[in-house]
């Protein structure tokens, strides 16, 4: 049995916190550039 | 019955809706946001509709006449601003919020708290953008692409600006968050995911999209504000910056931020076409590696709107090739569209026709950006009308008809009632007409040479603007009648409508009775219950 099908609440809150780093990384990630670009 | 069963099983479903506007503001449920986004980006489409009837209207005739040329750049930027972020994408994020969970058999978005505050920063986002239009020295008037250094210029606005497109952004990237979380968490057991519709489908590209892209524009408007608040010089050359950098990541964002738009209307058309054609989606797996390409695509191809500002030959001949690659996933997606209706039993209510006309003029959107994809001939037509022939045709007949389809498709299902289809087919043709006699003559316009951006122009462009000035007040006034259906259709004027709605639709949000109940799906349907196809 999937983790989607049996445990949907773990699942979800793990699923969100990484899109939500992925999500940050860009964000700071492009401004380190710009810095190191200056 | 799995576990799964047991999970999603709550036995909270005895209570309705909140009374009064605690049910809005609080809003958790996902149909309420649903309908909280659509109208929101209703409102928004009026109010930057009016703006363009502003441009339009001093544009009528050679000479300045109703408006002073720094209002006319506002009037332009805010237009922009307010159908890209605050019409469009809201509008697909409204679709997305009422069909994704009827669509997989969930019984609501995964994180339904964040959902609400992810709609209740749009309000917040625009009040602030719109409040701009009353400070000294206006709103923003440099380009809804907010180049430096002129953005730089913008006054009292220019904080209200950034702030504002941080919080769409943020909003954005909750809403993707949202769909994705849902899409990969909440499916009912035995929907793979190649057994997702195209709607599904599309709408988790697209998520994707925006978490890549979204954080690029945050980070590229931070910079703005730390060049003309904290003494950086990011793009101020002055300082050893560097302006073009900025339009290398705005394009970065911008690019895709073109397929966000228009990827969720794909999946519309995909749904629409087979329900009016009674027959499945042709090459449904293929159409999912077409928009997936797409997504793939739109991440190498932004230089193309900056050949103009000099690059080595090889990135021209790189982001030329690129970008022209991009017309064979969307050709594949045109010829399924075009088999799904070959030999098939057509009728054409009016999710239909906006639908083939998506199909027809969205397709003149996509030539004329081949054309502008070749570097000799874009150096020719850079910052002329051709372009905003080509995006409007992309965006307007594009994507807007695509809501519109939706919209007319699904609102049976959201309403409990059916719209009144004689003044549907009405709405169809003269959007369609009146979208042509706007945008058409555009195409001459910039070929002529006719710069875009400006609120005067030369005598021998006289013709061409007045009809596209009608055309526009044709198209806007034909958008009350589009007001005037839905709003009939949301006081159940109309008949009652069938849980399926149309002859035999595919798929689970079809087989929950019309009006949708406030919680569906408290028992995880199966695939074959919608009669869904693989």
């Amino acid at each position: 049995m999937s983790t989607r099908a049996t445990r949907p609440g773990k699942s979800v809150r793990r699923s969100a916190l990484i899109l939500a780093t992925v999500a940050l990384t860009f964000y700071f990630g492009f401004i380190l550039w710009g810095v190191l670009q200056a | 019955m799995s576990s799964a069963a047991a999970d999603v099983q709550h036995t909270d479903d005895h209570h309705g809706p909140a009374k009064g506007w605690r049910r809005w503001l609080y809003a958790t449920n996902h149909k309420d946001i649903g309908t909280m986004y659509l109208v929101f980006s209703l409102v928004m489409f009026l109010v930057g509709g009016l703006m363009a009837l502003v441009i339009r209207s001093e544009l009528m005739t050679p000479g300045l006449q109703f408006v002073h040329p720094e209002f006319f750049n506002q009037m332009t930027t805010m237009h922009a601003l307010i159908m890209v972020f605050g019409a469009v994408m809201p509008a697909f994020v409204g679709l997305a919020n009422w069909m994704i969970p009827m669509m997989i058999g969930a019984p609501d978005m995964a994180l339904p708290r964040m959902n609400n505050w992810s709609f209740w920063i749009l309000p917040v986002a625009f009040s602030l953008l719109l409040s701009t239009l009353l400070m000294q020295g206006g709103a923003p008037a440099s380009g809804w692409t907010m180049y430096p250094p002129l953005v730089l210029q913008t006054g009292d606005a220019f904080p209200f600006l950034i702030f504002s497109v941080h919080l769409m952004g943020v909003s954005s990237i909750m809403g993707a968050i949202n769909v994705i979380v849902t899409i990969l968490n909440l499916r009912t057991p035995d929907m793979t995911l190649l057994k997702m519709p195209m709607f599904v489908w599309t709408w988790l590209i697209t998520a994707y999209l925006l978490i890549a892209v979204m954080p690029v524009l945050a980070g590229a408007v931070t910079m703005l504000l730390t060049d003309q608040f904290f003494g950086t010089s990011f793009f101020l050359a002055a300082g050893g910056g560097d302006p073009v950098m900025f339009q290398h990541i705005f394009w970065f964002f911008g690019h895709p931020e073109v397929y966000i738009m228009i990827l969720p209307a794909f999946g519309v058309v995909s749904e629409i076409i087979p329900t009016f054609a009674r027959k499945p989606l042709f090459g449904h797996d293929s159409m999912v590696y077409a928009a997936s390409s797409i997504a793939f695509l739109s991440f190498i191809v932004w230089a193309h709107h900056m050949f103009t500002v000099g690059m080595p030959l090889t990135g021209q001949l790189f982001f030329m090739f690129a970008t022209m690659l991009i017309a064979v996933p969307t050709g594949v997606k045109v010829f399924n569209w075009t088999a799904t209706m070959w030999r098939g039993a057509m009728t054409f209510e009016t999710p239909m026709l906006f639908s083939l006309a998506f199909l027809f003029l969205f397709t003149i959107g996509g030539f004329s950006g081949l054309m502008l994809a070749v570097v000799p001939s874009d150096i020719q037509y850079h910052d002329s009308y051709f372009v905003v022939a080509h995006f409007h045709y992309v965006l307007v007949p594009g994507s807007i008809f695509a809501i519109m389809a939706a919209v007319y498709y699904w609102l049976p299902k959201w309403t409990g009632h059916m719209y009144n289809e004689a003044l549907g087919k009405l709405h169809f043709w003269l959007s369609t007409i009146f979208v042509n006699v706007t945008f058409f003559p555009m195409h001459f316009l910039g070929l002529a040479g006719m710069p875009r951006r400006i609120p005067d122009y030369s005598t021998q462009f006289a013709d061409f603007n007045v009809i596209a000035s009608i055309g526009a007040i044709g198209f806007g006034l034909s958008q009350l009648l589009f007001v005037y259906v839905v709003v009939q259709c949301a006081r159940r004027t109309g008949a009652e409508a069938s849980s399926e709605v149309w002859d035999s639709p595919k798929g689970l949000e079809w087989t929950v009775p019309s009006p949708a109940p406030y919680h569906t799906f408290n028992e995880p349907p199966t695939v074959a219950d919608g009669r869904a196809f693989s």
